[in-house]
């Protein structure tokens, strides 16, 4: 029997095993599950059961962070002690806190007013989220929090069965899009004001028309759980039977949707040009597309990449043409609302529109039928990219992952240890009792995802998927329901769901894991609940706590220590880029990067990044200044140096014939401690040093400074959070 | 003054390097400072220290299905592929069937690989860091090979203890996240410059050493611990080899190779006593007609095991790494476990086969499946220690111990010593039918 178990079992006397915790009345309310979920509300009531709660870091000491390791230094990331508690200066966490928020310094009278009234954070704080900063500090945040991030291509067609073509040069603009969508759907949220909990339940989505018409397409190209595809585009009464593309013709795209002829089998036809120039070997001048797979095509050639044959030349058999979508289709983001458009045996028109390819009318549109219900977080592609499932599988990852980003739990989290019995099959281990605590719980609640969706993420049609019952019995709250919508409501109003955002914005901003019952975590908690769910309510109350601040201990401090941590990449390459006046300096999200940016996005993938795990409440992020990190940052910045001093076209942002007032601005603006800090003027010297010992070695000025610049760029205060 | 001078001067008060000068700055010892990998403190003593090229995965490969011991019932599927064909290989003077790839193995290396079958307790990708803690058996919940590389790095004299990640794997040391190298990426961030640049370089360290002493002047205890390390880290990317780092240069990608590249190399730089990575044996295959990506994934890694070994004997580094293939969970055998359906294998909690290559391991199959209460799929059995002899009833390791069993043996064969592997893995033992 695992420690775990044991550990499990010595905590709760009262209970035996599993199988044996039955109530009568849980029994009744859920009896295509019996007694199970009463097992699982039992194992709750006394802190068992399957759920990590404790996010982040293991219980029974392993990892967490008290006095440094007997190992010594080597064995980075445990820095101080419990017991010795050093509260931070406000010149320290003035600068912490705004560094994170908006990737700036503090300025000398940001930092005076913090000492003569530390209540004034506050108010500092609420300034600097109308930073511009902000909004990009946020969107990075919640890529993360709300699971939308590393979206490839390849995975995302996989996980929805869409079996399309994208020109490759065109594929990065659709990644791009497919993750900014939700968090700039939040960031609207929160800018109009409204709860950080409608995340979970909107249905209203930025989209780009290009994405919009992605959206209309997928979902056209229904795929049932045993990979039947229906297109329920040819139930639109608008669209043509048969479309040619031809390589002579001059229509626009106007003209082209507008032309639609009639055929004599009472079909209608429409045209659209060949983009460019084909190969001269193209033996075809026109190919007419009819048929089960006609709009597949036309979706392929939408987005530039379509089968033409026969053009010997050419053994791939695709050319790769410029699609239909002009630049601004991929950055005319706008607040669309996704109806659910009920299908044909629901009574409804059962197909999408805005039709994918009438951009026209897409580009107009602030409303999209679909017969999917796409809603909250979980309801878009990059989700689906991100949690792919399987007849396996059944939802029961994508559930379980919902679960984390709404109330940071997960069922069989990662502090659990359940041993698979030996005799159970792949098929009924479900039932076995080793197995039943978590499969209680995860069963039920997976339902409301496969009322919904198929296995990829269409529309569900299966009566026996949606008749089946579905039910939640998590953290205290049971309900039941149907389908995405009433799951959606369940975890908004979930009592855990103010903790859980607190807890993951706290390790967003300290790289470490929060005590859940720390007073001050509670007490920010009910702040934002009382706030009815205020993001900047939240941020003022937690960035001005001394959770983040160190400004006094608290019960986290007191039971873990004191973390200091590096700058993730992503906070380091926003400093960057805000400091220096430069967008996205490391090529992040740019979906057309420049050689700069090309090159120092390929350095900089060496630094660790935001992340998060399959079934893992919270991400474990690195604070380690390792070797790897430490070379990566240094050649980082001796790129970046090249973008600023004496860069051309001037003006460059410093010139090394004035280094004078270069390494000035190097000390407030890169390093990052205004004139006030103790330490300002001696780094001041310290730069200046290198810059003469430099020149002195027989270097130009340029490189001097250059090096000059680098040595800033790495300095204490740059690469790491808190000094 | 000019700059002759000045460099004399402060050679003579502070060393080469100006060694004094960084100790005073950081406050680091000059010992460590010198040789960052070899100053620290013994933390353990160590027989014979291997580096470990960790090769694991969360998808849950059929790296279990076509190896020896699964050749046994006809009710045990394998590719029909003819490059999967059953083929006989001889191990630990017997000879078993296996799939080709196995049997193409040079001698050399069969000589010294011991396949283990055990079970690994779960069948959800999500356990995969469970899986390298040995489902909680490692006190302080530490990874297996985080366990190692903190004993055998001080005995190593690497640079830094903790692993280095070079795929897609949650690796954690002592509860931190161990980063996601990126093979491409190494040569361009770690190689130092030349000529002028070069030069800068060292004026800028001894330029940041003054800054960290700086900061540490009104930093409290957690401030200044990140210093340190941050000032320790400096001295260790300058100790490393420019000249081994030069051979990263031909790494284009991500592929078996590379990650080859990378980890000999590093190795060689004596970087860490630990590389991850990954190598496909077919992934998570649920869906794999003519289990086409089983077939292709098991040639493609066992020539890259073929192919990391020939890197090794190039470095000399032959004798002083072992491989080690350890993934989250094995594939169901039998195609009742797959709905009747031979396209594809399911997630199997109850067999995965572990293969150890190394000099410290010897020509051995240790257990083997057998059909589970059900009847319908297979499991791994207990064996007997001392022979490696499949013992389900009586032997020694039963089924229970047998994930922590191997995890025991591979820390013992990488140089752990008994008293550490004793007190830190709480179940299991050591197999000595699997060590040389």
């Amino acid at each position: 029997m695992s420690a775990e178990r044991d550990a499990r079992a010595n905590a709760s006397p009262n209970l035996t095993s599993a199988d044996e915790l039955e109530t009568d009345s849980m029994r009744s309310k859920f009896p295509e599950v019996s007694g199970a979920l009463a097992v699982a509300l039992v194992s709750m009531a006394v802190g068992q059961g399957c759920l990590g709660s404790v996010p982040g870091r293991d219980q029974g000491g392993g990892g967490l962070v008290t006095a440094p390791s007997d190992a010594g230094a080597q064995d980075a990331g445990l820095q101080g002690s419990a017991s010795t508690f050093e509260a931070l200066p406000p010149a320290t966490y003035v600068s912490k806190v705004k560094n994170l928020l908006v990737g700036m310094p503090a300025t000398d009278s940001e930092i005076a007013s913090v000492v003569a009234d530390p209540s004034n954070l506050k108010t500092l704080i609420d300034g600097w989220m109308a930073d511009p900063g902000f909004r990009l500090r946020m969107l990075d945040f919640f890529r993360n929090a709300f699971q939308q991030n590393h979206v490839d291509l390849p995975t995302l067609q996989a996980n929805i069965a869409l079996n399309a073509q994208v020109n490759e040069a065109y594929s990065s603009r659709l990644v791009r899009n497919v993750m900014d969508s939700f968090p700039l759907t939040v960031w609207g949220l929160v800018q109009q004001g409204l709860p950080l909990n409608q995340a979970v339940t909107t249905n209203r989505y930025m989209l780009t028309s290009a994405l919009m018409s992605y959206l209309s397409y997928t979902d056209d190209s229904q795929v049932s759980d045993t990979g039947k595809t229906t297109n329920h585009i040819f139930s639109n009464p608008r669209v043509p039977t048969s479309f040619s593309i031809d390589s002579s013709s001059t229509a626009t795209l106007a003209q082209s949707l507008a032309n639609v002829q009639g055929l004599p089998d009472g079909g209608t036809s429409m045209s659209w040009r060949y983009p460019g120039t084909q190969p001269t070997d193209c033996t075809n001048t026109v190919q007419t597309y009819f048929g089960t797979n006609m709009f597949l095509s036309l979706f392929d050639f939408y987005f530039g990449k379509l089968v033409w044959q026969p053009c010997p030349s050419d053994s791939s058999n695709f050319q790769r043409l410029t699609p239909e979508y002009l630049d601004s289709d991929w950055t005319d983001w706008r607040m669309v609302t996704i109806q659910a458009s009920p299908t044909l045996a629901d009574g409804g028109v059962g197909y999408a529109s805005p039709v994918f390819y009438d951009l026209p009318a897409i580009r107009a549109a602030n409303s999209l039928n679909l017969t999917t219900q796409r809603i909250g977080f979980f309801g878009t592609p990059a989700f689906d990219a991100n949690w792919g499932t399987n007849f396996t599988n059944e939802m029961r990852v994508s559930a379980n992952q919902a679960l984390i980003v709404a109330i940071g739990l997960s069922i069989n989290g990662e502090n659990s240890q359940v041993m698979f019995p030996v005799t159970a099959t792949e098929a009924d281990h479900a039932s076995n009792p080793a197995c039943t605590g978590c499969h209680s719980q995860l069963d039920p609640y997976k339902q409301f995802f496969r009322q919904s969706y198929t296995l990829t993420y269409h529309n569900q049609t299966d009566p026996t998927q949606i008749t089946q019952p579905a039910g939640f019995g998590i953290a205290g709250v049971t309900a039941t329901g149907k389908g995405v919508g009433d799951i959606a409501n369940i975890l908004a109003n979930h009592p855990r769901f103010a903790l859980a955002w607190v807890l993951k914005l706290h390790s967003w901003a300290n790289s470490t894991a929060a005590v859940e019952d720390d007073p001050e975590v509670l007490r920010i908690a009910a702040a934002f609940q009382a706030s009815n769910f205020d993001f900047k309510t939240l941020v003022r109350e937690l960035f001005s706590s001394p959770l983040v601040t160190f400004a006094a201990s608290t019960k986290t401090t007191e039971t873990q220590g004191v973390v200091m941590s590096i700058a993730r990449r992503d906070q380091f390459c926003a400093s960057l880029s805000n400091r220096l006046g430069i967008t996205d300096i490391c090529g992040a999200t740019t979906v057309q990067p420049t050689a700069q940016q090309t090159a120092i996005s390929a350095r900089a993938v060496m630094m660790p990044v935001d992340t998060y795990y399959r079934a893992y409440a919270l991400p474990s992020l690195s604070t380690d200044p390792n070797l790897f990190y430490r070379a990566s940052v240094e050649v980082v910045c001796g790129l970046v140096a090249n973008e600023v001093v004496d860069a051309t076209p001037t003006p460059s942002r410093y010139s090394s014939k004035s280094p004078g007032p270069a390494i000035a601005d190097f000390v407030t603006t890169v390093v990052g401690l205004p004139s006030s800090d103790p330490r300002a003027a001696q780094t001041a010297s310290i730069l200046t040093e290198n810059f003469n010992l430099a020149q002195d070695a027989g270097v130009s000025a340029s490189d001097a400074l250059k090096a000059t610049f680098t040595l800033a760029c790495i300095s204490p205060s740059s690469v790491m959070i808190g000094q | 003054m000019n700059a002759n001078r000045r460099q004399f001067l402060l050679s003579a008060l502070f060393g080469t390097g100006w060694l004094g000068l960084r100790a005073l700055a950081t406050g680091l010892p000059i010992g460590l400072l010198a040789r960052p990998g070899s100053a620290r403190a013994q933390a353990s003593t160590c027989a014979n220290p291997q580096f470990i090229y960790f090769l694991t995965s969360g998808s849950g490969d059929p790296l279990n299905a076509n190896v020896p011991g699964c050749y046994i019932d006809p009710g045990i599927y394998h590719p029909a592929d003819p490059t999967m064909a059953p083929s006989s290989v001889s191990v630990g003077g017997q000879t078993y069937q296996a799939a080709k790839p196995w049997s193409q193995l040079p001698p050399s290396i069969l000589a010294r690989t011991t396949f283990l079958h055990h079970g690994t307790y779960t069948n959800n990708h999500g356990d995969a860091a469970k899986v390298n803690r040995l489902m909680g058996q490692i006190q302080r919940q530490e990874m297996l090979v985080s366990l190692v590389a903190k004993s055998t790095g001080p005995c190593l004299g690497t640079i830094q203890n903790q692993p280095v990640v070079l795929s897609n794997n949650l690796i954690t040391y002592s509860g931190s996240v161990m980063p996601i190298l990126n093979p491409q990426a190494l040569q361009a961030v770690l190689a130092q410059p030349t000529g002028p640049l070069g030069a800068l370089q060292k004026i800028r360290d001894n330029e940041l050493n003054k800054l960290n002493a700086l900061y540490k002047q009104s930093a409290n205890q957690a401030q200044k611990a990140i210093l340190d390390q941050y000032a320790l880290s400096q001295a260790q990317v300058r100790s490393l080899s420019q000249q081994l780092l030069s051979d990263l240069a031909s790494i284009s990608g991500t592929t078996r190779t590379d990650l080859n590249i990378a980890a000999v190399v590093l190795f060689k730089m004596n970087v860490s006593p630990v590389a991850v990575a990954t190598f496909s044996f077919g992934g998570d295959n649920h869906g794999d007609v003519g289990l086409a990506n089983e077939t292709q994934g098991t040639v493609a890694s066992v020539a890259g095991i073929s192919d990391f070994v020939s890197r090794l004997t190039t470095y000399g580094l032959q004798d002083q790494v072992t491989i080690a293939l350890q993934n989250v969970f094995g594939r169901t055998l039998s195609v009742a476990n797959h709905s009747g359906n031979a396209d594809g294998r399911n997630h199997n909690a109850n067999h995965h086969c572990s293969v150890f290559i190394g000099k410290p391991f010897k020509s051995a199959v240790i257990g083997g499946v057998t059909l589970n209460n059900n009847k319908n799929d297979y499991r791994a059995t207990g064996f007997d220690s001392a022979s490696g002899a499949v013992n389900d009833t009586g032997g020694d390791v039963p089924y229970t111990d047998t994930l922590s069993s191997v995890g025991k043996t591979l820390a013992l064969a990488a140089g752990v010593d008994q008293a550490t592997i004793a007190s830190q893995i709480t179940v299991g033992k050591v197999i000595p039918a699997a060590l040389a």
